[in-house]
């Protein structure tokens, strides 16, 4: 919670002082020349008010769930951020379901096989996962499906199940690339501990061993990174919403920013830093729960 | 001499060596950019030779102002190794000097050190970063700025794993015992041992602040047209991907080998640390 405040409040102090009137983007820009009508539009978003008092102001709104009004559309903020917050959840929710087990098997098993073709083809892919831009696979899918498969999958737009198969791929590879080279390390290190070799020696099969003692024990360090992954790919929806024309909340936020829509933006980098803090803190909990070990005071 | 150097070369990780080569070849490509590029990068602009494919005269096509693409990517290089380099620079002196701080005077020092580096640490680099360039405003120092200023957790929280660790070792009791000033033994014994690790993530950082920079500047708030930037080329070519796929194409490619030749060094460097280190770092991505 210190963290969402803390980001709210900088951002808060830091567009205030920006150069800049903020009653010309508030107000119609025709009206530039009138002096009365910008002191009107100023009264009317208290932007006459000392910048701390607007603080308070926006702060005691924000308690109340009012998250202030868009310059740009004249709608409530909150309302344009709940109609964009289903897209950009079931996208991010969608791409992490897929990631995540695809993820966790290639580098189970890539760690099992150790040295092999397979070991190093799925760890080239891992490295080639974090080294490409993420758009730019965006881009050439949408050309490849597009242009070569005549328009097999749709490349923008949003509504039937197809719209998800292309920016679930983008944001989602990554999260493989990343799981795959933890899973991999993590299971290699547990295939050295004892209890794995007495499992052995006690003669359980290959299979159990595997199951059982290896993949059980190496998943502990997986999980953190994975939790954390959930939020980066949170806000990772912002590129993959600019490449296929996503109506959700990234597409929002990067057109605030564009127009200098100030409450809107405040309003959708509330929206992420609080949906990621949330994540962080459900990872902590998940953790303690799963390793007694871990309690937190 | 050869037989030295192929010894060396065969007691080298692989992958370190390509990745070696690949940044040398960008290197090269930065510095010798002018005599390298066939055309100029801004001001070669010719509406008559505009969204040209490849082909004799333009080796990898035109964009729509009519530039030659192959010389803004190679002027191209400069931009990335500059914000990669200049941001990692600024973002490892910062994570030095608050980890050192932090290990070194522990206590209050610690704690609110710690907790303000968890607080950065927990938002995502993106979101943190575009929050920083809608306050400045699009922009290559701008850029700089806003990856230079935010990507210090790691180097912070390495650096004082490293120290505390370090300062329980016997040498530096020793170091104590024999009379050396605090001053001494933390400029001396201590600090020397968290170059290592810090080095291999400001080497795997150049590659990630050279990838956000591409995105911002994909989304549209970063650098601007008509600086050679390969974010920008990809940003205006998303427009005529149907007709020109070849501007979005190569400065693809050109992220692709730069930063896949950065991370190859710090992932080769990271394997050459000693293991807990490298727990350490592993957890880090």
């Amino acid at each position: 919670m210190p963290t969402v405040v803390f980001i709210l409040t900088v951002m808060f102090f830091l567009l205030s002082i920006l150069p800049g009137d903020a009653a010309l983007l508030a107000g119609d820009p025709k009206l530039a020349k009138n002096p009365e009508a910008m002191a009107q539009i100023r009264a009317k978003w208290g932007l006459d008010d000392p910048i701390p008092l607007r603080y308070l102001k926006y702060m005691a709104n924000l308690l109340q769930g009012d998250l202030g009004t868009s310059y740009r559309t004249r709608q409530e903020v909150g309302n344009l951020i709940l109609k964009k917050l289903w897209p950009t959840l079931s996208l991010a929710g969608l791409a992490y379901l897929i990631a995540t087990p695809l993820g966790l098997l290639m580098g189970f098993v890539s760690a099992l096989n150790r040295g092999s073709w397979l070991d190093f083809g799925a760890l080239s892919l891992a490295i080639f996962g974090v080294s490409v831009p993420r758009f730019w696979v965006g881009l050439m899918l949408m050309y490849l499906f597009a242009v070569l498969f005549n328009g097999a999958l749709p490349s923008s737009g949003f509504g039937s199940v197809a719209n998800y198969v292309l920016p679930c791929l983008t944001l989602g590879y990554p999260l493989i690339a990343l799981l795959a080279r933890t899973t991999r390390s993590s299971a290699l290190e547990v295939m050295e501990e004892d209890y794995v070799q007495t499992a052995r020696a006690k003669g359980a099969p290959e299979w159990r061993v595997n199951l059982n003692h290896v993949f059980r024990n190496s998943l502990m360090p997986i999980i953190t990174v994975a939790g954390l992954q959930l939020g980066t790919l949170i806000a990772n929806t912002v590129i993959v919403e600019k490449i296929f024309s996503w109506p959700g909340l990234g597409n929002l936020v990067i057109n605030s920013i564009l127009r200098r829509d100030i409450p809107a933006v405040q309003g959708c980098i509330l929206v992420f830093t609080l949906s990621i803090v949330l994540i962080n803190t459900g990872v902590d909990v998940f953790y303690a729960y799963l390793d007694p070990r871990i309690r937190y005071d | 001499m050869i037989r030295r150097v192929k010894q060396f070369l065969d007691s080298q990780n692989p992958m370190l060596i390509v990745g070696v080569l690949l940044t040398t070849l960008v290197a090269i490509a930065a510095i010798f950019a002018p005599y390298l590029a066939p055309y100029d990068p801004v001001e070669d602009a010719n509406l008559m030779n505009s969204l040209r494919p490849p082909g004799e005269d333009f080796l990898l096509g035109t964009d729509r102002q009519g530039r030659d693409i192959l010389s803004r990517l190679i002027f191209g290089t400069r931009i990335a190794l500059l914000v990669g380099i200049v941001s990692q620079g600024l973002n490892t002196l910062i994570g030095v000097l608050l980890g050192a701080s932090a290990g070194l005077f522990g206590g209050k020092v610690d704690d609110s050190i710690m907790a303000f580096t968890n607080m950065v640490l927990s938002i995502p680099p993106l979101i943190l970063a575009l929050a920083i360039m809608t306050v400045l405003g699009p922009g290559l120092i701008n850029i700089l700025i806003a990856l230079g200023f935010t990507q210090w957790t790691y180097t912070c929280r390495i650096c004082r794993a490293q120290i505390l660790s370090v300062k329980e070792q016997d040498f530096v009791e020793a170091a104590d015992a024999l009379g050396a000033s605090r001053f001494r033994i933390a400029l001396k014994h201590i600090l020397p041992h968290v170059f290592g690790p810090v080095f291999v993530i400001a080497s795997l950082g150049v590659g990630a602040a050279i990838l956000l920079e591409a995105s911002l500047s994909f989304l549209g708030v970063g650098t601007q047209p008509p600086t050679p930037s390969w974010g920008t080329m990809l940003s205006s070519g998303r427009t005529y991907i149907w007709t020109a796929p070849w501007i979005t194409i190569s400065p693809g490619v050109a992220i692709m080998i730069t930063v896949l030749g950065v991370n190859l060094i710090g992932d080769g460097l990271r394997d050459k640390l000693d293991p807990r280190v490298k727990r350490e770092l592993d957890l880090s991505d």
